[in-house]
């Protein structure tokens, strides 16, 4: 006898085998269905941007860069790719010190580079960006030279030491400490094999140069340079120059080096800036700008040094506009490169009108900020020019004449904050129009609904075209990009997003992640400079609205579809205020709510309109933050009143003991769905899950130096839930943590016998008992009526992972039916990995196999050492991601599949289905396999019938 | 403070050996030495230029600023200056390859030891014990990505269902030849034999009941009074 079967037995049986593994990425699916800025970040400092050649005797030059994010790398200046990359220490950048002190790069001789961050002196192969060798000390290297004759770099430090490593293998050559450690060294020249340093005593305030033999680092000779006043400040002086130069607030001082003597060339040094520029011996070239932003002006002047005097050869014009200049000598002479928003002027070092003028097609985004240029002279005497400009709004372009050949997005790699905002949201008119028919009458409905078909006529003749372009393309006529380009522009799945980012530089920007993650548009907030904690958020305010709000409550409304900017308002809000959004439950309004660190002090909300719906939203809500002084979180009922003020109550307070405080504090995401309430057992019976929305989890650092405690509170009632405690934790590590459904996941670096990073995922579950569904078989829940036998019960086990990990994520799906994926960001190993949560299950049998019943519930033995497998469980396979700071998840429209974006230096886009592509076709599947069998077996029972029929009547006739 | 600096091995050895008096006789002015290594192709790793130029060897004290990381130069040596007494964990971070950790001991009289370890077991428990400066070769290398199921013909010979489907056909098509073969004798003696088996005879066999050639060919279903499916129901 048949027995029935229900096929949806056999495919969720089927779901839950293949969930083990966690689904990866297909060999044909990776570079397609992700994406990936790889980006350096925003040059430094003009001179550690340089073109120099990859190798010797290599024809064409690499554009080598040191980024605000640490980042050293080539471009390639034909087409913007990148060549290589490396980050600098840990990358960790510091926001307000200026960096360009302390990290520089320079060119060295036969194709290599060098950098400097602090007391790490790396040098790089400039063609692979392998290292050479590296040196690390915790002193503070000021500058580097490389010494061709001797085949040696050397090292200046802070304190005067000296040391010269063979530039070949890093072996220390020699060492010396200039001025016994009394003096703080800054600059190195060379000048006809004689080595110079420059150094100050700051007790006495004295300049000097010291003279040093390049052979055995002994000092020479001492010169006593003049006093120092207290306004001078040394300037940075090319290394080849015979001078070493220093300013007060009216002059610019040039000593020459191994004399007493100092020139000096008059300059206000309160009202204009200047960079020192030269390439030859004898030639100084000295840009000026205007200190103030709001009365742009530059200029520049060429001075001649020789025999002892410096002489002004040649000034370029005095202009009221921000310039910037380069200068430049690739073999045709020497050109000074003059960039503003509109033109490229080309100057030689015989006059003040330009040798030869671009005006470019477009006026530039932005400012430029800084600018290097190579000049080329052909021999008819035409002049050619590339210029690679780094602009106000952070990016970098590169201009070859008179036309933009590349533009490279690096103010992302500068990025605070992000959101991702869903491109269909906002059109949503089909669904109102039904709406609209649905609750009018029926002849009304009638007329619309047929008026709405024959508007839509219109899009049939495409419709009909795009029918013939993908049966072409099934059979691969058409090349197969048109129709992914068609499928982008349809979007069938929801796979469109748009993650809009706010940057450092004070622009907001947004890219398309069904497009590559190309910029889809961007706006400036007209600020130059934006912290992290210039930024109180940026806010998906619904029907494609994104708003920002800064610390100076400044609010800026802008079309997430199109970028344009559609009101700016501002409120009035203390910089420590806590920011939230809340949304009308039966409206569509939504508010962005203001609560001021400080007790007792009133609120603010924005739009000050419909109070009243607000009021209702407020009531149903408690708004919890951290309290002042940082140490712990309260919770306040608020009502709004008249003015947009907000009537604030406290009502509870959870308070750290005094000697924790607290390290982060995470709540479970918006789109949180939970398709069901419990897991089913392999007994059949059912562990309810403990749900509740209005969960924070708060992790504390103390009071010992390496013990942390993690609390779970009710954020309603601010009732413990649920508190655990780790010891030997190292919290100067980053410790991340995440929270979906009925669990949290922490990871942190343990000091512990089993030396590591670990990872630890608690379940809550309503009850410790078997098909007990606790509170939720109350009828009413109440956050406020919590006995402590209803608490949650939960359940946690530790991994072991072999590398620290920057950031935690959970994958989101539209219904949640789909397992949960985890995401962790790997920064040691540039990638981005995922764990399936039925992996990271802690009712996973210890130290035993697992029952029959626990083999049915999907639990297998417990593991504790988490490799990593890239071919299960990397999003990001081959590719390598800088410096991921934060992870961001968003469902599509199906329901196996997850949207992530994970960004910091790099921006990394790609979808996942945790438990496979089940309600999808995957690239795999062969439509024209798929019709040639059908047509197949068509025509052989078509050849087969009168065969068979032949036989049948045969086969009566013998009988 | 002095530091063991390392230049080339047989050279290190010689002055390791040459300043260990002198090392014994000032303990105190032992503070901080250097650990090398460097990586080694093997057969998952034909050569060092296909190392990630990003790859990273860490070694991991209690605290932080203990800790040490060193890129892999591009002759696969890597380098930790100023490390102070302690224990580490030595990690090489690569995405390509997977390679082994170790566990380094550095004591306060400058005596490095170095022993392979077992991650997710206590880290009392010391494996085998390395030579200094350490050697290390990839595990294995890594693979990005899964392999989609396609239609693979062997494969699908390879499946016993398939295997024993064609062993039938086989014999189906070669049996008659085979009768066809026999000496008389044995034929007529065959013959017999299979005329009395059930299977020889459809008429008395159940499954027979089913067409499978008439469903194919839709007669039974299109044409239920056609002479050939009707025929064969009947009996």
């Amino acid at each position: 006898m048949w027995m029935r079967h229900n096929p949806l037995h056999y495919l969720l049986a089927a779901g839950s085998l293949l969930s083990y593994s966690c689904r990866a990425v297909f060999s044909d699916e990776a570079f397609h269905t992700d994406f990936q800025l790889q980006l350096f970040g925003t040059p430094l400092d003009p001179s550690s941007t340089f073109f120099h050649q990859a190798a010797a005797g290599k024809a064409g030059s690499l554009l080598y860069t040191l980024s605000n994010r640490l980042i050293i790398g080539a471009i390639n200046p034909k087409d913007g790719s990148q060549v290589w990359r490396q980050q600098l220490g840990e990358g960790t950048v510091s926001e307000t010190e200026p960096l360009s002190k302390t990290a520089f790069l320079r060119q060295s001789k036969d194709g290599r580079v060098i950098s400097v961050l602090s007391g790490t002196v790396a040098v790089w192969d400039a063609a692979t960006g392998r290292a050479v060798w590296e040196y690390s000390s915790n002193l503070e290297a000021v500058d580097v030279i490389t010494l061709h004759t001797e085949n040696q770099l050397v090292v200046a430090f802070k304190g005067g030491e000296v040391k010269a490593f063979q530039l070949d293998s890093g072996i220390l050559a020699w060492e010396n400490t200039i001025g016994e450690g009394h003096d703080v060294a800054s600059n190195f020249n060379l000048v006809d094999d004689r080595l110079y340093l420059t150094l100050n005593t700051p007790a006495t305030n004295q300049l000097k140069t010291v003279a040093i033999s390049p052979v055995t680092g002994a000092q020479l000779e001492e010169f006593n340079v003049g006093v120092f006043g207290k306004s001078d400040a040394h300037v940075l002086t090319p290394q080849h120059l015979p001078i070493t130069s220093y300013r007060d607030s009216e002059y610019l001082k040039f000593n020459f080096l191994g004399t007493k003597h100092v020139k000096t060339v008059s300059i206000d040094g309160n009202t204009h800036d200047y960079r020192i520029h030269a390439i030859t011996k004898d030639l100084v070239f000295i840009e000026f700008w205007s200190k103030s932003p709001e009365a742009p002006v530059s200029w520049a002047d060429f001075f001649s040094i020789k025999d002892g005097s410096v002489t002004k050869v040649l000034d370029l014009p005095y202009e009221n506009d921000i310039t910037v200049f380069s200068l430049s000598d690739s073999g045709s002479g020497l050109f000074a490169t003059r960039v503003n928003r509109a033109e490229i002027r080309v100057y030689d070092t015989e006059s003040n009108t330009p040798v030869k003028v671009f005006e470019l097609e477009k006026l530039l985004p932005a400012n430029p900020l800084h600018a290097v240029a190579e000049v080329a002279k052909r021999r008819d005497g035409e002049i050619a020019v590339r210029v690679a400009v780094t602009l106000a709004d952070g990016n970098v372009i590169l201009i070859r004449n008179d036309a933009v050949v590349w533009t490279r997005q690096e103010a992302l790699a500068s990025a605070v904050a992000a959101e991702i905002v869903d491109v269909h949201e906002a059109e949503d008119d089909l669904e109102k129009a039904l709406h609209a028919e649905e609750v009018s009458n029926v002849v009304t409905a009638y007329v619309k609904r047929v008026t709405r078909h024959i508007q839509e006529l219109k899009y049939l003749p495409g419709w009909i075209a795009g029918f013939q372009q993908s049966i072409l393309g099934i059979l691969g006529v058409v090349d197969k990009s048109t129709v992914e380009a068609a499928a982008v522009a349809k979007d069938p799945f929801g796979f469109r997003k748009f993650v809009v980012f706010v940057t450092r530089f004070g622009w907001v920007t947004a890219i398309d992640t069904a497009n590559h993650g190309e910029v889809a548009w961007t706006i400036s907030l007209s600020k130059p400079t934006l912290f992290d904690k210039d930024v109180k958020g940026i806010f998906h305010f619904g029907k494609g609205i994104i708003v920002v709000v800064l610390s100076s409550g400044n609010i800026f409304q802008i079309d997430a579809i199109n970028g344009r900017g559609m009101k700016k308002s501002a409120i009035q809000i203390l910089p420590s205020a806590s920011i939230m959004t809340v949304e009308s439950a039966t409206t569509d309004n939504r508010w962005i709510i203001a609560i001021p660190s400080k007790e007792g002090a009133k609120g603010w909300f924005w739009p000050d309109q419909n109070d009243r719906d607000l009021e209702i939203a407020l009531k149903q809500t408690t708004i919890s933050r951290k309290c002042e002084g940082n140490s712990g979180l309260c919770g306040y009922l608020a009502k709004p009143t008249a003015g947009g003020r907000l009537l604030l109550t406290q009502i509870w307070s959870f308070r750290l003991p005094p000697n924790q405080k607290v390290v982060s504090v995470t709540t479970p995401p918006a789109h949180n769905p939970i398709a069901s309430i419990g897991k089913v057992l392999g007994d059949r019976s059912v562990m309810y899950k403990y749900i509740n929305p209005h969960v924070t989890l708060l992790i504390s650092a103390g009071p010992s130096p390496s013990t942390i405690t993690l609390y779970l509170l009710d954020s309603v009632s601010g009732v413990i839930l649920h508190t655990s405690t780790q010891d030997d934790v190292d919290t100067a590590r980053p410790i991340v943590a995440t929270m979906a459904e009925n669990w949290y996941v922490y990871s942190y670096y343990s000091q512990s016998t089993a030396k590591g990073t670990h990872i630890v995922v608690t379940d809550f579950f309503a009850s410790m008992n078997k098909n007990d569904p606790g509170r939720l078989a109350q009828s009413k829940i109440s956050a406020y009526d919590q006995p402590r036998s209803m608490l949650p019960y939960g359940v946690s086990q530790a991994f072991m992972f072999p590398h620290p990990i920057a950031a935690l994520a959970a994958t989101t799906t539209r219904q949640g039916i789909t397992t949960r994926a985890l995401l962790l960001s790997v920064p040691k190993l540039g990638s981005l990995l995922s764990i399936n949560k039925r992996v990271l299950d802690p009712r996973r049998p210890v130290g035993r196999e697992p029952t029959a019943e626990e083999k049915e519930e999907g639990l297998f033995k417990y593991e504790p050492f988490l490799g990593v497998d890239h071919q299960r469980g990397s999003l990001s396979h081959a590719r390598e991601l800088v410096g991921i700071r934060s992870v961001s998840t968003a469902p599509s429209l199906l329901e196996s599949t997850s949207i992530v974006v994970a960004w910091g230096v790099d921006i990394f886009g790609t979808r996942t289905s945790p438990s496979e592509a089940f309600d999808v076709l995957g690239r795999g599947f062969n439509k024209l396999t798929l019709i040639l069998s059908v047509v197949a077996v068509g025509f052989g029972t078509m050849f087969l019938r009168p065969m068979v029929r032949k036989k049948q009547i045969n086969q009566r006739w013998t009988q | 403070m002095t530091a063991v600096t390392v230049i080339t091995m047989p050279l290190r050895r010689l002055l390791s050996l040459l300043m260990l008096p002198l090392l014994l006789l000032f303990p105190a002015l032992i503070s901080a030495v250097t650990v090398t290594g460097g990586i080694k192709p093997n057969s998952q790793l034909s050569s060092l230029s296909l190392l990630p130029p990003s790859t990273t060897v860490t070694l991991a004290g209690d605290r932080l600023s203990d800790s040490r990381s060193s890129h892999v130069f591009a002759n696969g040596a890597f380098k930790f200056q100023d490390v102070k007494p302690g224990t580490y964990l030595l990690e090489v971070h690569c995405r390509t390859h997977v390679f082994p950790s170790f566990r380094v001991d550095v004591s306060s009289d400058g005596l490095i030891e170095v022993f392979g370890t077992f991650r997710g077991n206590e880290w009392n428990n010391k494996g085998e014990r390395k030579p200094h400066p350490i050697d290390i070769s990839p595990l294995k290398s890594s693979e990005f990505y899964q392999v989609r199921e396609g239609f693979n013909p062997m494969k699908l010979l390879g499946n016993p269902m398939i295997l024993i489907a064609i062993v039938a056909i086989g014999a189906m098509t070669l049996m008659p030849k085979m009768v066809e073969n026999m000496d008389p004798e044995t034929r007529a003696e065959f013959e017999k034999q299979q005329q009395s088996s059930v299977l020889a005879n459809p008429q008395n066999n159940p499954l027979q009941g089913f067409d499978m050639a008439s469903y194919l060919a839709g007669s039974s279903s299109k044409k239920p009074s056609s002479p050939a499916a009707g025929g064969s129901k009947r009996k």
